[in-house]
């Protein structure tokens, strides 16, 4: 089966970026950048590099429109792919081994260097048929959305290069899906990590003395986790929420204490929180607030990240590019299932500058591996994701 | 009245002793075992430094009874003392000032040099008196009792030298009191510290897994601090402190990222079990707390006392009859009660020995550990007064 995918230029490109190890943390991403030029230089795109923090490039290779004063159409990718622990894999992950099923091992096969390529491959097509869209495609690659975009796309989308981009609607990442469905993501949760200091006065630990520390975080925990099982119970009651439509909490760190026989002046909790879209966040941080003041004085918490609220990308008429996007998926007999993502994805910076932004990665029948050992796509499902693109593409740059 | 208390030699041997800076850490007790030494010789009385640990010497002072064969007497005192603040003194800690009020100022003077001097009087005194006892006495200077007492008396009392001296009762610390009425301890709390490990599916912090250490840490958290509220009311409503078991939760650890689900998240509690609790039950029900909180949480002991039971008060350990009718005839209440600390009498119990904690100090406010700690004049010579009667007596059983 291998044999049969050795001459096809569309998976040998795909193999090659696979092969860059462009794995965090500190990347160097000149190879993604020189190998991406060349793309563009093979498939006729202008290319440029943006770098707002230096040795954070992003790299837009664009396609003009017909009507280039029209707003544009952003085709988003991240060159970053997340560690691996190379002992648990069959293949070496930055090989691209393509076993005799067809799969293609490699870190960052779904999440996300295949999107990136599908794009370019879907372009190269467009061109060579001799097509010209209407809207400008730009063509982004940006750098680490594994640790939270802060250095790429949290920082492009408020630059005047990124204004001048004239972006109208945004393609981001999606994700694999085991049925025959693909999966739609029209927005995110918001992401709200904090931590609790629980303060009280210090002593011996042979005593009982009141306002504890150790009281006050008992207190805190009862309530963000009995709060956690409230949501969990609303998850497993109805069959068709998914857990981007619930808040979710996790107690993820706790520190605090100086030796196992005194009382100490400060324990901390630390939680992180996913604020379904439906959460008013005003309400939410009361509640915070309010369950702080029960636990006792002395109790504060302190944000390590606080998302804002965002809209969700509009999935219906009164969005013309979903419009487009839905007519030509249906035209392919494509089944959607839309959904809220439930991690973060750079798709919130964008938008949060008021850009409609669509998350999809076309691969239906596809184990969920992102971050996993073993990460495949077989080859047919990322070839079927080109034919996809050219579709898609010629529909939303053309509304 | 200052002038004569700073020339009474009884109070100038023990001023003497509260000089010594014989203070955590690292301490030196070279001086402290050069003035034993010279004060077991202007008593007339032998001793022995037995060194089971170097540099931690035990100083034995010891006056043969006319019954030698019987059990003896151990008066037990620690030489350590705490560290200070000296900023927060009035007086400086170790120059064993006296003020014109009578109070001596001097980091030990209640805990527990002045116990220790209490000791040394009696003997000099009923000594210099001619007074032979039936039981000999062993008075013991242990070191490192403030530490835990691990290279002190625990070591001691577990050595063959502890089981020559045939020890049938031992008197040591308790604290002083602020009434007229004395306190006594005939036992401690058992200290248990103990860590519990919660062990979770790592995963990503934005979803619903579950078997993760988050949830198993709050169901232990919510079981351990159930029961401190529990005993924190037995406590509200008038319980000794000794009497109620005390819980803590002094340390939690855990977590690589705020977005990562842990694998491990651990949390510690300091536990004092008092007397009454079943030990055992005790610790099956943690185990059994463990097991509810879900698969791979488990707990281990940074410390594991033993249980060691109380001296007993009902009347069947004689030295503690004579102990009560004693001060009750010189009109003096006595009350005895758990120790809500440790000290060494722990170790002494264990081997059996029924040990009482005896700090003969009314009228006084409780400075142990503390700022400006000190001892009235008066309250340290009418300790002598009781501790002479007291021995007397046990040492005459
Ligand atoms: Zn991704
Ligand atoms: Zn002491």
């Amino acid at each position: 089966m291998a044999a049969k995918y050795e001459d096809n230029a569309a998976v040998a490109n795909f193999v090659e970026y696979l092969k860059i190890p462009s794995v965090q943390p500190n990347i160097n991403y000149d190879a993604c950048v020189t190998f991406l030029q060349r793309q563009a230089k093979e498939i006729g795109l202008s290319v440029k590099i943006y770098e707002v923090v230096p040795r954070k490039p992003i790299v837009v290779l664009t396609w003009p429109g017909k009507e280039p004063s029209l707003p544009t159409v952003l085709l988003n990718s991240h060159m970053d792919v997340v560690p691996v622990f190379e002992n648990s894999w069959t293949y070496p992950p930055f090989s691209g081994h393509i076993d005799k099923d067809g799969k293609i091992f490699a870190r960052g096969s779904q999440d996300m260097k295949c999107v990136g390529i599908q794009y370019l491959e879907a372009i190269r097509i467009l061109k060579q048929s001799g097509v010209q869209l209407k809207r400008t495609l730009h063509v982004s690659f940006v750098p680490d959305e594994e640790i939270g975009g802060l250095d790429g796309m949290k920082k492009f989308v408020l630059t005047n290069d990124f204004k001048a981009l004239n972006i109208g609607f945004a393609l981001d990442e999606g994700m694999a899906n085991p049925t025959e469905e693909f999966i739609i993501f029209n927005g995110e949760r918001s992401i709200w990590q904090l931590h609790v200091n629980c303060t009280g006065p210090p002593g011996h630990g042979s005593l009982l003395i009141p306002n504890t520390a150790g009281e006050k975080l008992r207190y805190i925990i009862d309530k963000f986790m009995d709060f956690r099982e409230e949501q969990n119970k609303i998850l497993h009651g109805d069959s068709k929420l998914t857990i981007g439509d619930v808040t979710t909490v996790n107690l993820t760190q706790v520190y605090g204490g100086v030796q196992s026989n005194v009382i100490p002046e400060k324990l901390t909790a630390v939680f992180d929180i996913r604020l379904a879209v439906t959460v008013n966040h005003v309400q939410f941080e009361n509640r915070v607030k309010r369950w702080c003041e029960e636990a006792g004085d002395g109790v504060t918490f302190e944000f390590e990240q606080k998302n804002p609220f965002v809209e969700c990308t509009k999935t219906d008429a009164s969005n013309p590019y979903w419009v487009a996007f839905k007519k030509a998926t249906d035209e392919m007999g494509l089944k959607l299932d839309i959904r809220i993502f439930p991690g973060g994805t750079d798709s919130r910076y964008i938008r949060r500058v008021g850009i409609p932004a669509i998350g999809f990665s076309p691969m239906n029948n596809t184990p969920v591996l992102l971050h996993d050992h073993d990460e495949f796509l077989r080859a047919d499902i990322y070839l079927k994701g080109i034919d996809i693109y050219v579709k898609l593409l010629a529909a939303v740059a053309n509304v | 009245m200052r002038g004569e208390w700073v020339n009474d030699p009884v109070v100038q041997r023990f001023r003497e002793y509260l000089k010594i800076p014989s203070v955590h850490p690292d301490i030196d007790y070279g001086d402290c075992v050069v003035f034993l030494k010279q004060q077991a010789n202007e008593i007339g009385l032998p001793v022995t430094v037995y060194e089971l640990v170097p540099g931690k010497p035990i100083v034995v002072i010891t006056w043969t009874g006319l019954q030698p064969k019987d059990s003896s007497i151990l008066l037990n005192s620690h030489m350590d003392v705490v560290p200070v603040y000296e900023e927060y003194w009035s007086h400086p800690p170790f120059e064993a000032v006296i003020t014109d009020d009578g109070f001596l100022y001097g980091r030990g003077t209640q805990d527990m040099k002045g116990v220790g001097m209490m000791h040394l009087e009696t003997i000099r005194r009923l000594k210099t008196a001619g007074v032979r006892l039936k039981r000999t006495i062993h008075m013991c200077f242990v070191p490192d009792e403030e530490t835990g007492g691990t290279d002190g008396m625990r070591k001691f009392s577990e050595s063959e030298v502890f089981k020559k001296l045939n020890v049938g009762f031992c008197l040591d610390e308790s604290m002083p009191s602020s009434t007229d009425a004395l306190i006594a301890f005939n036992g401690e709390r058992t200290s248990r510290q103990i860590k519990i490990t919660c062990k979770g599916v790592p995963g990503h912090g934005s979803l619903l897994e579950s078997n993760t250490a988050g949830e198993k840490l709050h169901y232990i958290v919510n079981k351990f601090m159930t029961l401190r509220a529990e005993e924190k009311k037995k406590l509200d409503n008038g319980a000794a402190l000794g009497e109620v078991t005390t819980i803590n939760l002094t340390q939690t650890e855990g977590g690589v990222q705020i977005n990562v689900l842990p694998e491990n998240l651990s949390v510690s509690f300091d536990i004092r079990i008092a007397p009454e609790y079943d030990h055992d039950a005790f610790e099956k029900m943690i185990t059994r707390w463990c097991k509810e909180a879900g698969d791979d949480v488990i707990f281990e002991y940074i410390v594991k006392n033993p249980e060691v039971k109380n001296t007993k008060i009902d009347g069947t350990v004689p030295f503690w009859n004579v102990i009560k009718t004693t001060v009750e005839k010189m009109g003096i209440v006595i009350n005895c009660a758990t120790c809500p600390g440790a000290t060494d009498a722990r170790y002494v119990r264990r081997q059996g020995v029924p040990a009482i904690g005896l700090s003969l100090m009314t009228n006084t406010l409780p400075l142990l550990h503390a700022h400006d700690e000190r001892i009235h004049v008066q309250v340290y010579k009418r300790g002598i007064d009781i501790m002479e009667k007291i021995v007397l007596a046990v040492a005459n059983v």
